[in-house]
């Protein structure tokens, strides 16, 4: 008898043991998901204050052809790090499964794309050399099992469109359901309605995979980048 | 949150829990385990074995009982209940030889091993009653050391440790002396809390009085011996079992078999939950731990499988389809980029849940004394058990489930 009212206490001990031990590890997973928001934010903070400085550029060399060239590598070179960032961001937000402040960041990340799309599309307008921008729009909140695989295929191909031609092109990649309703606007003006789409160069639309090969012979100067 | 994340996260403190609870009970009564109560009384017991076509095994049975140093044990009962090979000749050639033993024949074949085991036990007067499976050997110490447990009024049925004896046969083999230790060490927890929820086959003794007045074996069940045992619990009596009487067995080698044992398992335990119902969080130890215990098992164990499944399937059903899409599209079927090197702290739980659950079987087979010494090998057969036997197992409860459901109790 004495064997079993010492052993009872088992029940609630191994309750609290495994309550402390499964709020630690919550808590550590928190702090740990936590981290990469901020470092998150970090850049988004970086990126925020380049897109400005890029902003002022372009409204100073306003009207002048001869500093094309000089937007042009910096729209590049900004266009790069927030391609970086935005892939870490993606990769930071399929691992993070407690907090999901990144939704807010993510929507904070596509706004800043859009801006960089418009103010590229701004440069292509007074500049003879244009660059080529391709606008990949995807849907980011519970894409079904089908969308996923398609938009991973469409990833897949536009990865592999910016290895070939690098500088040549920049990607724009935005999730068309953050609430964005600058991106709305845009996509109303443009028709694109289906999703995922990749919009070249504010004219080409391509909704499905097998067109997908045909976007490098429309691509500005196509025979140039080769 | 997401959806899937909080029945992760449930499913995970749950397991933590079932670990922790075992993990106290071990290092509580880690001095308890192989000890066992010394009786200087001498109880007059009786074994009966049932046999049904065990030519091959029954004699290795007998010869092990025979040659038990415990000198209350006054009759081996073997009951054949019609075989269908020469079972019944060697039966009667060793009981001629030797006079403990008592051939006898059912009239017509019962259909289970419940029906043999009541038919046997019409011949058995001693106080204590045993049960051994035709193809288990106790060891000749067994026996007198699972005695001294019946010296508390209270104690109703005393089980033993099962080893496999065809444990080098093939993986499966392996996989269930593995599983068969490991399982026995956790059995043997449930003993610290009285409430040993199953006296198994291959060798376990009752109190007679007991046993005669619950109505012995219930023929209906598929696995008569958790229906005992909770029929014994539900009357307020103990159950234990003794680490150190050893008995060894042989389990299926093939996976059909194997299969159709477990499923067989798996519907008596669904048919002792159903039979007992009533008494969930009723009545002490039984109604607050066994059935709620032995319940919970199985659904954790059937939602991690659906929830492994699920998640298996929403991966690699996306991989699959863009492998087709970027084939259809002409264009790279992977790229490095799409790697995720980010761990999430689901994978950390389980890192965690599972390096703690390899270190304890470690633990148990050291204790268990299952084999000398930790190797390579080892730890990979345990890696295996713990990743693929204990993952694809719940496949054994559908089938079960789905057979209960359509009431197909054949054997």
């Amino acid at each position: 008898m004495v064997k079993i009212l010492d052993n009872k206490h088992i029940f609630w001990q191994a309750f609290l043991l495994a309550s402390i031990v499964f709020w630690i590890g919550l808590l550590l997973g928190i702090s740990f998901e936590k981290s990469r928001i901020n470092e998150i934010e970090g850049f988004y903070f970086d990126s925020e204050t380049d897109l400005f400085d890029f902003e002022l550029s372009t409204e100073l060399v306003y009207g002048s052809n001869s500093s094309c060239d000089i937007l042009y590598g910096e729209s590049v070179v900004f266009a790069e790090k927030i391609f970086k960032e935005a892939s870490k961001l993606e990769k930071y937000d399929d691992s993070n499964k407690i907090t999901k402040e990144l939704i807010s960041l993510h929507r904070r990340y596509d706004l800043l794309r859009i801006l960089l799309w418009q103010d590229i599309a701004k440069i292509n307008q007074q500049c003879e050399n244009k660059v080529n921008i391709v606008v990949y729009l995807y849907q980011y909140i519970d894409p079904s099992l089908t969308t996923k695989a398609t938009q991973g295929a469409m990833s897949n191909s536009l990865i592999e469109l910016k290895q070939k031609y690098k500088n040549q092109i920049i990607l724009i990649p935005i999730a068309v359901d953050t609430n964005v309703a600058s991106l709305d606007f845009l996509r109303k003006k443009y028709g694109l309605e289906i999703i995922p789409t990749i919009f070249v160069n504010d004219e080409h639309e391509f909704n499905s995979l097998e067109e997908i090969s045909n976007i490098e012979s429309i691509l500005y100067n196509s025979s140039d980048l080769e | 949150m997401e959806f899937v994340t909080g029945v992760y996260l449930g499913l995970m403190f749950l397991s933590l829990y079932m670990f922790f609870f075992f993990v106290l009970l071990t290092i509580k009564n880690r001095e308890e385990f192989f000890s066992y109560p010394k009786t200087k009384k001498q109880y007059s017991v009786s074994v009966v074995v049932p046999c049904y076509n065990e030519e091959a095994s029954i004699s290795g049975n007998i010869l092990s009982l025979v040659n038990s140093d415990y000198p209350g044990l006054k009759k081996i009962v073997v009951v054949d209940d019609c075989s269908t090979d020469g079972s019944w000749k060697l039966i009667q050639k060793l009981a001629k030889k030797y006079p403990k033993v008592l051939a006898v024949q059912t009239p017509k074949n019962t259909g289970n091993a419940a029906g043999a085991k009541n038919y046997g036990a019409k011949f058995v007067d001693t106080e204590l009653i045993g049960f051994s499976d035709a193809d288990s050997h106790p060891t000749k110490e067994a026996i007198g050391r699972m005695m001294g447990y019946f010296d508390n009024p209270q104690m109703g049925a005393v089980t033993s440790l099962v080893v496999v004896r065809n444990c080098t046969v093939n993986l499966l083999s392996k996989l269930q002396a593995i599983e068969y230790m490991i399982f026995s060490w956790n059995r043997k927890i449930t003993d610290f809390l009285n409430s040993v929820y199953v006296t198994t086959g291959p060798l376990s003794f009752y109190r007679s009085k007991l046993f005669f007045d619950i109505g012995g074996f219930d023929t209906k069940s598929m696995t008569e011996d958790i229906e005992i045992t909770w029929n014994i619990i539900s009357h307020d009596y103990k159950t234990a079992m003794c680490l150190d009487a050893r008995i060894t067995t042989e389990v299926p080698v093939k996976l059909k078999p194997w299969f159709r044992q477990r499923v067989r398992w798996g519907i008596g335990g669904l048919q002792a939950i159903a039979k007992y119902k009533e008494y969930f969080f009723k009545k002490g130890m039984f109604g607050y731990f066994v059935i709620p215990w032995v319940s919970l098992s199985i659904v954790l164990s059937i939602a991690s499988f659906c929830f492994s499944w699920y998640l298996l399937f929403n991966t690699f059903a996306a991989r699959f389809l863009t492998v087709g899409y970027s084939i259809v599209a002409d264009t790279a079927i992977f790229q490095m980029q799409n790697l995720n090197f980010y761990p999430s702290v689901m994978i950390f739980f389980s890192l965690v849940l599972f390096t703690t659950s390899m270190t304890y079987y470690h633990y148990v087979l050291y204790r268990t004394h299952f084999e000398e010494k930790i190797s390579i090998k080892r730890f990979f057969k345990l890696v295996f058990f713990a990743l693929v036997f204990l993952t694809i197992y719940p496949i054994v409860w559908f089938a079960a489930i789905y057979r209960y459901i359509r009431k197909d109790f054949k054997w």
